[in-house]
Order: structure tokens, then sequence, then C-alpha cells
């Protein structure tokens, strides 16, 4: 084991771009046979593979027989119905029943005769502890506990089961063949110290699920797997001892991908809340101490923000948990990965307007209130549309008023904001395509058109499809490609309606139409969305994947006199509703 | 009377704690033939049942799709002592077990095998038998019927000196070479030269393989294998017919004849040796 740490250590100190959520374990070997209870998994590659370079490995074992019923002990009398070792065999796959080592499993090793002792490195998946305790008593099994320094007795580790460890049997192996009373070898329980790594027969015909002082358990499977969508992965502590238990909770940086496994852009940045924590902040290393029996929630979430890379990298730690050497020492690890958001997909949301103002031109003045020239004679301008001041120092609204904002982002990243959307299925799609994303309704398959939806906004103008240039991402921002024009002579144009002679746009013999600047005007508006680089406290926990927020601006030119412009400005947020990268008709 | 009691306590430690645990298993495998020497398959339903002083160790119906050159692989429980055996069944090494082959609705005593004959070995060992069901009452490997059968079609009656179990044996009845019981196990007559397990280079094909010339007798599975020095071989792939035939480096025959067989593997080698080896 302490090779383990040495080359955990060299690889913490390489590139980011070659860690990922693998660690080696080592075992020690002897000649004849020996158990192993590996607490990696390592079935991403085959045994031929993983042994290729210990070739003295001549078979391995897996003692895995059928399940029991808790409740009722195996009937040990009957003969087993079931296959209980699976085999592998070096060069004789006609004899091999399994191919690949999973972890939490006990395994038999047998090393040819004569072969020098030798260490067998086994990179894996961290794997949190599973121990196969059965009824019947029949478990090869092995324990989490520390990897250096004084491991505990098999009867202080195993004292929380209450299981009648004198009267049971403790057997490890030793190398040499098997022969009763020498391999495997009697342990005293009292005295003999567990050895991570090692498969122990123990014989004790009780039910349990115990593997040691400390267990943790996650919401789903035995990883925390974040994926491309932020939500608050839960952890779970309990201490199944009768007294105190100290924790410490961290994240270490792992080994290089094997060959073939996809590899990790960096670390996962990680921030936890743990307990009664309303916060979520740093995950660090944190010291946790459980009352007997006493459980603890650690929630935690990737910082996406420092999450930079492409779409799909993928981020992967270990959280690594440890108790309180000695009596109880216990060390475990558990995979911890997310992958970098793609925000592609079609986004909704409201920009809530809170300040509201107008940029006049303005000149520079002396104390005395004179303009002041240049050597022209021209006046100085202090603040126009080409050198707006601050937008915070526009004045706020009396009452904000909200705009609904519908955004897609396709699959290269090109955001557009749009007036309306039909999300059902499409006419042209598949039949395993049951959702599509279209501009015209008669790109909607007709006979489930009773299941689309149609989404618009009001304060865009119909058909609207404003490209921007930008990031779409926390800390990006976008910028409207061009404005948004609405012609003098546009029917949605404020400037023109039928009810004045002054704003009908025609001549005062109303029979020519004139020109814009005369009795109608062209408004532009440059929109832009600049994105928060840090979850605001009230947003929830997908931020950052299916949860954005941030700025609005909008600058609107044509209502004011030239130079001088209408701005408006709020918080949104955008909520993603599909992850459907393409738009029919575009 | 202090001491005695301090030897049993000794003592009943000592036994229960090395009676524990389970042991890899011990397998037993190879072929089961019927009484004329064919291989058993799956079709015929039959279980090999491995027993001792009456209780069943290990059973499993035959199946040759599995492997090949075995159409039967029984796994022993072992147990590192039989004082508190982990579970029924569970063996040591160096216990005696028979071998039964069950049918629907009738079981076969083992010709070649007398029981409690065989021995459970060690832990992770395996044990290659190939045997035969039915009666075989002069112990040469052969069944009585298959025995009679020969003579009978060898012309052989009553009244005759050679209608005996003991005309066929360790010898060679018909003198081509191949022995009496070589013949049982390839199917062959042994009263007939002209069959034969044998294997013959004939020519060459144009790109350099050899043309090799087998007698195969129907459901007979084989293979061919190849050697430069007579004591490495290895499993080579033939064509049967053709030149352009699929390659296969084990096949069964699907009727008794004289075949063509190409092997590649002589291409660009100026010395190869070939065997035909029976599978099954």
């Amino acid at each position: 084991m302490k090779t383990s740490r040495i080359l955990l250590s060299l690889f913490a100190l390489m590139p980011l771009s070659t860690l990922a959520e693998w660690r080696t374990e080592s075992f020690a070997l002897k000649a004849g046979w020996n158990a192993i209870y590996p607490h990696v998994d390592a079935s991403h590659a085959t045994l031929d593979t993983l042994l290729a370079a210990y070739p003295n490995v001549q078979e391995v074992w897996r003692w895995q027989p059928e399940r029991v019923d808790p409740r009722e002990p195996g009937n040990v009398n009957a003969a087993p119905a079931g296959v209980e070792w699976q085999i592998w065999k070096a060069g004789l796959p006609e004899e091999t029943t399994f191919d690949r080592l999973n972890a939490n499993y006990g395994y038999l090793v047998r090393l040819a005769d004569g072969s020098p002792n030798q260490t067998f490195f086994l990179k894996g998946r961290a794997a949190l502890p599973e121990v196969r305790w059965r009824g019947d008593g029949l478990q090869l099994v092995g324990f989490p506990v520390l990897e250096t320094g004084t491991t505990p007795t098999f009867s202080t580790y195993l004292a929380p089961t209450g299981f009648a460890l004198a009267q049971a049997q403790i057997l490890r192996y030793n190398g040499g063949p098997i022969v009763s009373g020498v391999n495997p070898l009697a342990v005293s329980p009292s005295v003999g110290r567990i050895t991570r790594g090692q498969a122990y027969w123990v014989r004790v015909e009780r039910f349990s699920r115990y593997y040691g002082p400390l267990s943790a358990a996650v919401d789903y499977g035995d990883d925390v797997r974040f994926g491309t969508r932020s939500d608050t992965a839960k952890l779970v502590l309990k201490n199944e001892t009768n007294s105190s238990l100290t924790v410490t909770l961290g994240s270490v940086a792992s080994e290089s991908a094997p060959n073939g496994q996809p590899t990790i852009a960096g670390v996962l940045p990680l921030l936890a809340e743990v307990d009664a924590e309303t916060a979520f902040t740093a995950l660090g290393t944190r010291t946790i101490t459980l009352a007997a029996g006493a459980v603890v929630q650690v929630r935690l979430l990737p910082d996406r923000t420092a999450m930079t890379g492409v779409v799909g990298a993928r981020f992967a730690s270990l959280l690594h948990l440890k108790t309180t050497a000695g009596v109880v020492g216990q060390e475990m690890f558990l995979p911890a990965t997310a992958e970098v958001a793609s925000p592609a997909g079609l986004w909704i949301g409201e920009a809530s307007i809170t300040q509201v103002g107008s940029i006049v031109r303005r000149y520079q003045r002396d104390a005395a209130g004179n303009t002041i020239k240049d050597a022209n004679g021209n006046p100085q301008i202090l603040e126009d549309l080409t050198t707006p001041g601050g937008a915070t120092e526009l004045p706020g609204v009396v009452r904000p008023y909200s705009l609904r904002l519908i955004v897609h982002v396709d699959a290269l990243g090109q955001t557009r904001l749009l007036s309306h959307i039909f999300q059902g299925k499409l006419a042209a799609a598949p039949p395993d395509e049951p959702m599509g994303l279209a501009l015209l309704e008669s790109q909607l398959d007709s006979a489930t058109l009773d299941k689309a939806v149609r989404l618009s906004v009001a304060h865009l103008p119909l058909d609207t499809n404003l490209a921007f240039n930008g990031l779409f991402s926390p800390g990006g921002s976008l910028v409207s490609n061009g404005d948004l024009v609405t012609p003098h002579n546009s029917p949605v144009n404020p400037f023109l309606h039928v009810y004045h002679p002054d704003h009908d746009n025609l001549d005062a013999r109303f029979q020519q139409t004139l020109p814009p600047g005369r009795e109608s005007f062209e408004i532009r508006r440059q929109i832009s969305l600049g994105f928060d680089n840090s979850r605001p406290a009230d947003l929830d926990t997908t931020w950052g994947a299916t949860l954005m927020s941030g700025i609005y601006q909008e600058t609107i030119t044509g209502t004011t006199k030239p130079g001088s412009a209408l701005r408006v400005r709020g918080p949104f947020v955008l909520h993603k509703i599909s992850d459907i990268p393409a738009i029919s008709g575009f | 009377m202090g001491l005695r009691w301090l030897l049993l306590v000794v003592f009943g430690w000592a036994s229960w704690a090395s009676a524990f645990p389970p042991a890899p298993t011990f397998t037993v495998h190879g072929i089961a033939r019927d009484q004329f020497g064919w291989a058993l398959k799956l079709t015929d339903e039959a279980t090999v049942v491995l027993k001792q002083n009456g209780v069943v160790i290990a059973q499993g119906l035959v199946n040759e799709t599995i492997r090949s050159g075995e159409n039967f692989r029984l796994a022993v429980p072992m147990d590192t002592n039989p004082a508190d055996p982990y579970r029924t069944g569970a063996q040591t090494t160096g216990t005696l077990f028979a071998i039964e082959v069950r049918f629907p609705g009738v079981t076969m005593p083992v010709s070649s095998l007398t029981a409690e004959k065989r021995t459970v070995g060690q832990p992770a060992e395996n044990l290659l038998i190939d045997f035969t069901i039915g009666v075989d009452s002069d112990g040469d490997g052969m069944p009585d019927n298959w025995e009679w059968w020969q003579l009978g079609e060898a012309g052989i009656g009553l009244g005759d000196p050679r209608w005996s179990l003991a005309t066929l044996g360790s010898g060679d009845f018909d003198g081509d070479g191949t022995s009496d019981y070589i013949e049982y196990l390839a199917g062959t007559f042994a009263f007939l030269n002209s069959e034969t397990l044998s294997l013959k280079i004939t020519g060459w094909h144009t790109d350099g393989s050899a043309v090799l010339s087998a007698f195969l007798v129907v459901d007979k599975t084989y293979r061919v294998e190849a050697s430069e020095n007579l004591q490495d071989w290895t499993r080579v792939p033939v064509r049967a017919h053709s030149p352009t035939a699929a390659a296969l480096t084990t096949f069964t025959a699907a009727d008794t004849r004289e075949i063509s067989l190409y092997s590649a593997a002589s291409i660009g080698k100026t010395d190869l040796f070939y065997r035909l080896v029976l599978v099954r």
C-alpha cells in the first residue's frame, strides 16, 4: 500500500490533463495461493490485459456463491444450485468463466510454484466498500481499513456488528498450496490486524451490511456523477458505532486514465454544504464529528464556473473519507465526476427591467457653465451614444416590468433571440424522435399538432431571429450581431398609426409615402446579455448547467434625437427546457 | 484429570479451526460416449453424475456445444477438511467418487470406469475422463455391445472360436495399423482394414497450400495440427473439399468418406508435418 501512496503523490504533480478518477492498489503475492479484496473496479480491461505483466499469475478465482435471502440462511445441506466460483486461467480461455476484476469481491490468486514474491498493481475506478455477509457464513471478505499506519484488529473493527467473534473462524491466505490449517491460516480476532486489500474467510452466520465504523452512501449508484446537469449530490455518512467518530472529508486528485478511457480535463472543483450549513463553500478538507449512531448529510455541487473547457470535457476527483486512526481506522475513496455542460438547446426566461434612462448628448462646461470648445470651435461632448455613462447610473423604475426571452443555442454555440418557436413532433422526423423545434407551424407533424406547443414573446417583432456574438457560459457575454431594426414603415412601428394625419407616413395630400425621419422613424435595438460568473444566492443548484442568470441590457435609438438613446437594464434568468440543438428551418 | 481436560479442549479448538473454508473446485471433464463410441450430445438429454457413497456431489447435462474436445464439465465443491465441510457434498483431496450417466427414466453404468475408482485431486485441479456407458465385461475400455457388433459384422458367429470378447482388445484385429481401441474411438470398423484414422499429404495447391487427404467418420469431430519439429504442435485451419471453402480449426464430418483438406500453413515452409486429432 505504501507504493500506491507514492504513485498517488507522483501523479498529483502531473498536469491536470492527465488526471482521472483512477487509483492504483497494490497486493503482495507469494508463490501459491493468495487472497485479495480490491476496493477499485478494474472492469475497464480484461484480466488477460491486467495480468499481461504478471506471467506468474496462473489462476484467479472469484468467490461468488448464489445470493441467499438474508432472512433465511442458505441451506448448506443442499448441493450448490449455482456456480460458487468464477474462474480465470492464463492462456486457457476454454476454462475461463469470468474475465473482469470488480471491486468488493474476494479473489484467490495463484502464483506459480517457485515464483519470487511480487506486488500486483491494480489500477481501477475507486469504489465504495461493500461486504457480502451471508446467513450461511460463507464469506470471503475484505475491509477498507487505513492504507498505512496501524490498522485495527478484527475484534475492534467488527465490534459494532455484535458478531460472536470468539466463536467465529477467520482465516487468511499466506502463499503455498492449500493445506488444511496451513493455508489458509487461522487468525486470532483479538490480535490479528486487518490488512487493506487482503481477503479473509470470516465464518459468521449472520447477515449484515457492515463494512466499517463509518458507512457512506450516495443518492444513486456508488459514485457522485453530476454529468452535464448540475444538481446537488447527497453523501450520507453514518456512524455505525456507539461512540463519537471523527471523519475528515476531502478531495484528492488521482491517476492518469488507462488507455482507451475518457481523458480528464482537470480536478473537479467541488462545493459542499455539510449538515446544517446553509451555503455551499469550497469543499477543502472538512472535519466532521458524528455522535454515536448519528447520520450526517453532505451536499455536494460542482463549481461549474471553475470548469473551463470544451463542451463535454470531463472533470473528476476522488472524495476521500478517513476516520481517526487506531481502533476504528478506516479509509474510503469515492469517484466524483462532472462534464462541461453544453448550452445547446432552447432556453426560456425573463428579464426584469429595473432601470430605464435616456442617453442625451451633453456637453462639457466650465465652472461658469459655459460650453467648452475645442480648437476648431466645436463643443466638447461629455456624454452621448459614443461615450455612454455607467449603466448603473441609470435611474431605477418604480415598478419593474418583465420581458420574456426565448433563446436558442445550436451545436456550434451560435445563440439566437427568437420571437417565437414551436416545440413538437416534426413532420419530417423519424418515429423515434418525438420532439423537435421549428419556426413554422407547417414544419410540424399535423397528426400530433395538438401536442405541440407554441412559445412567443410580445416585445419582439414577428419572426425575430436575432443572432448574438459572444459566449453563452458563466462569466460570458452576448451582444446582438447588428441591431434589431423596426423599419419606419413597419406596421408595428410605434410612430405609425392611422388615427392622426401626422403619423400615417403620408404626405399632406395622403398620396405619397414619406421617407424615414419625417413622420416615422426607424427604431433600432441593440440587445446584450451579460452572464453572472457565480451562482446568485437566490438561485438553485442547477445554475451553470440548466439555469443561467445575468444582466439584460438594451439600447434603443430612433425614439429620440440623433446621438441620444434610451437604455434599459435588469437581471435575467434563463431555464433550459430542451437539449435539442437544431431548429427545423435554419 | 486436569491434564486430560486440557487436551480435550485443545483438540476441540484445533478441529473447529481447520474445517473451514471452501477451496477452489476440483473439475472433472471429458467425453462421455454411448455404447458404440459416439460422443453423447445435448439432444440425448444425458446427465453425468458424480457420486460418493451414494450421495451426488456434482452433476450436469451433457453439452458438446460449449467447449471443443469435451461434452461434460463438472465442478466438485471442495473443502479443506472433511471433518466439517462447508456444505454437503464438499470434498477433500483423496476421496473417491464414481460416475454414472442418467437418461430420462434410466441410469446407465459407465463401462470404462468401475465404481469408486477415481480420486478427487487437489483444489483447482482438472481431471480429464473419457468414458463410455454400458457394460465392459473384459475391462478393455470397449463396451461389450460394440465388441459383439464388430464380431458379427466380421462374419464371426456362434461356434467360431473367435466369438469371444477376448478377440478384440489391445491388438489390431484387421491389421490396418490402428488398434481395436482406436478404431472404437474413431468410429471405424475394427475388422475392415480399409477404414482407419489417417491423414496423408497428397499434393500441393498452386498457392503453396498442402492438399491433405483424411478418412473421416460421420458426426466425429476433428482438428488438424502442424509442427516443424514433431514436438511443438499447433492447431491450423483447414478448408474442406475446396481451397476457397471456409477455414475451420475444428470440424465435424457430415458423412463417412475420404475427403480433401487444404492447409495454407505450409506456404513458405520447407518442412511441415501434419497430424489429425480426433476431438470427440
